[in-house]
């Protein structure tokens, strides 16, 4: 079963991720997050970059992660690939993620994210135990 | 969820929220402090009503310190927290100021030159001049500018804009004179940008990216209004112009994602009702609403700086590939407006002068006839108003009226808007079959990704002609003239 999906909204990408953790569901958002930057294109993990996070809720944790990896995208040309994820019960998250070089031969069929959206935000634990996270992407 | 609560209509073009009948959202939803003004017409109501984007002028007019109506403007859609297309004044003492009534792209904008060219002078070489802008403008998504600042020549662009650009070499001394704000506002204060910002920005000061924006060669289609359009340099059927969308790139975007978090405090600190996480908002007296008010200068700043540096590439690429001056083709600036920005303007509200912040997401100011703010030239018909089509529409050349300075604080509409979302658009067009059918019409493209020129097919976007329609029909603004592309350049 995929980790993450999509779902429409008119101007924007919507994407739902599900893990049996916070963390799994948050490592599988980064990997959506790749997906939409990158139009698909697979990753290779040949360097890495590392960031801490200081969230106040599960809500800031994921907007703050997912917009440092637009950040690294966008200023320093990091293409994440595999994002792991420390967390401990204060969510202060440690990320590693892996990855590479923007490659406008391989990449460059991606959608040029703006922003991690608050509106429709949604950071829950389902029935199933399972966590679930909906966040909008500005593209 | 379609709206289904009462909307009364005022005229054929307007249509009133009520404060008393309204349906909300949810049931938390505190009271609406003011009405709700729709700009629409009896075609498109229906499609204004199937979406969020009612519920959310509603939110807007649950704000704080909201003065008149929470308005929509005939191309509203479903935003972040305010839709877009969507305008509200708040009371400089009383109000709030929003980053969700901006938006991520902080002066996303046009710009509009004109020239003494005539499509016969540039049709044989279209291919070739679009080509050579493709080359000198750098667009697409990871792709980085041609400028390399320095942290202190960032600082000036951030806190004069096009004309500390100009000052560089890279414009005429006229061009600032012909930008809203001269093309930098006053006030913003570079050390409130962050290093992230700064980081994203640096490298992309000059480039188009991706997406909706577009860079196009277009021909006078049709003139409405002779007087007005000889004002803003219009003078034939066929002229050449040339348009530029975009906006503050990854610098605005940062700004904005880092103020957003600043302000989801702010909102708990004043304890304001927080209907919609992404309206979160501080007073925009208190220090939190200066703060991100500084920064955002800053953000609209590098817009305006952005659009003058390719607007000088396009100047250069035309002389390249004609062999003439720009000068002597008379490429002048026409105008250049913000269509994502709170202001801080003075709007006269039941007879009395009050000091207001404007917040137009995805809305275009529209002053009327002789507000000192416009161009001297310009001033007796009315700021220009520019509004872009999609890759392959028309686009709208306005004037802003009295009526606008009346019943929307000198606003008007900002574009089409998407009908489709990009992967329905993707799924329904082909980038070959888009590319055939726009060489059809005429019409030269040159585009970075196959992706993006499927993403955005005319056909994925609303009827741009309807909109400005409703604008003129309602009097917020008056068609000067209509521009379709004869080329175009897309990220």
């Amino acid at each position: 079963m995929p980790t993450y999906e999509f779902f429409e909204h008119t101007a924007d990408v919507g994407i739902r991720a599900y893990g049996p953790t916070l963390v799994e569901a948050l490592s599988a958002a980064c990997d959506a997050l790749t997906d939409v930057m990158t139009g698909g294109a697979q990753v290779m993990s040949g360097s890495q970059k590392s960031f801490g996070i200081n969230a106040s809720d599960t809500e800031q944790l994921v907007v703050d992660t997912l917009s440092h990896l637009v950040y690294l995208f966008d200023a320093e040309g990091f293409v994440p690939g595999r994002c792991d994820i420390d967390l401990d019960e204060n969510l202060s998250a440690h990320v590693t993620a892996r990855g590479e070089q923007f490659d406008p031969d391989r990449h460059g069929e991606g959608l040029d994210v703006k922003a991690v959206a608050y509106h429709m935000l949604k950071v829950e634990r389902q029935d199933s135990g399972d966590w679930m996270i909906r966040v909008l992407l500005d593209v | 969820m379609a709206y289904e609560g009462r909307l009364n209509k005022l005229d054929d073009w307007r249509f009133e929220l009520p404060i008393e009948g309204s349906q909300h959202q949810s049931a938390s939803t505190p009271p609406m402090r003011v009405p709700g003004l729709v700009y629409t017409d009896g075609k498109m109501l229906e499609a204004v009503k199937g979406d969020d984007a009612l519920y959310q002028v509603i939110n807007v007019a649950t704000l704080p310190g909201i003065v008149g109506r929470s308005i929509a403007m005939p191309d509203i859609h479903h935003g972040y927290g305010f839709a877009i297309g969507a305008v509200a004044a708040f009371d400089a003492d009383e109000g709030v100021i929003s980053p969700g009534g901006v938006g991520y792209d902080i002066n996303c904008g046009v710009r509009l030159m004109r020239t003494d060219l005539s499509v016969e002078d540039v049709r044989p070489r279209i291919s070739k001049l679009i080509n050579t802008m493709f080359n000198n403008v750098p667009c697409g998504v990871g792709e980085g500018g041609r400028l390399k600042l320095a942290d202190h020549e960032l600082e000036e662009v951030l806190e004069q804009g096009a004309r500390w650009v100009v000052s560089q070499g890279y414009g005429w001394d006229e061009d600032p004179q012909f930008m809203e704000e001269n093309g930098g506002i006053a006030g913003a204060d570079a050390d409130l940008v962050s290093p992230e910002a700064r980081k994203r920005g640096r490298g992309q000061l000059g480039t188009l990216g991706a997406g909706n924006h577009f860079l196009e060669i277009q021909r006078v289609d049709t003139i409405y209004d002779r007087e007005a359009a000889a004002a803003f340099g219009v003078t034939a059927v066929g002229q050449v112009m040339i348009m530029i969308h975009t906006g503050s790139r990854g610098l605005g975007h940062q700004i904005a994602t880092d103020y957003l978090g600043e302000m989801r405090k702010a909102n708990k600190k004043y304890q304001i009702p927080l209907v919609d996480p992404q309206l979160s908002c501080a007073p925009a007296s208190s220090p939190e609403g200066q703060k991100y008010f500084k920064a955002m200068k800053c953000g609209a700043n590098f817009a305006w700086a952005n659009r003058q540096l390719i607007m000088h590439w396009v100047r250069e690429s035309f002389e390249a590939v004609l062999g003439r001056k720009s000068i002597d083709m008379g490429m002048h600036l026409v105008y250049d407006i913000a269509h994502n920005m709170a202001k801080l303007e003075t709007h006269e509200v039941a007879g009395k002068p009050r000091r207001l912040y404007v917040h137009r997401k995805g809305a275009t100011r529209a002053f009327g006839p002789g507000h000192a703010d416009i161009p001297e030239p310009y001033r007796a018909v009315g700021q220009p108003v520019l509004i872009p089509g999609d890759m392959g529409t028309a686009s709208f050349l306005l004037r802003g009226t009295q009526t606008a300075m009346e019943q929307t604080f000198g606003s008007t509409c900002h574009g089409a808007g998407r009908r489709l979302s990009r992967h329905a658009s993707v799924r329904q067009y082909r980038s070959t079959d888009v590319i055939a059918a726009l060489e059809r019409d005429g019409i030269y493209l040159k585009a970075k990704s196959k992706r993006v020129v499927a993403e955005e097919a005319p056909g994925a976007y609303k009827n741009v002609d309807e909109v400005v329609q409703v604008c003129h029909d309602s009097g917020i603004s008056r068609l000067v003239a209509r521009l379709t592309p004869l080329g175009v350049v897309k990220g």
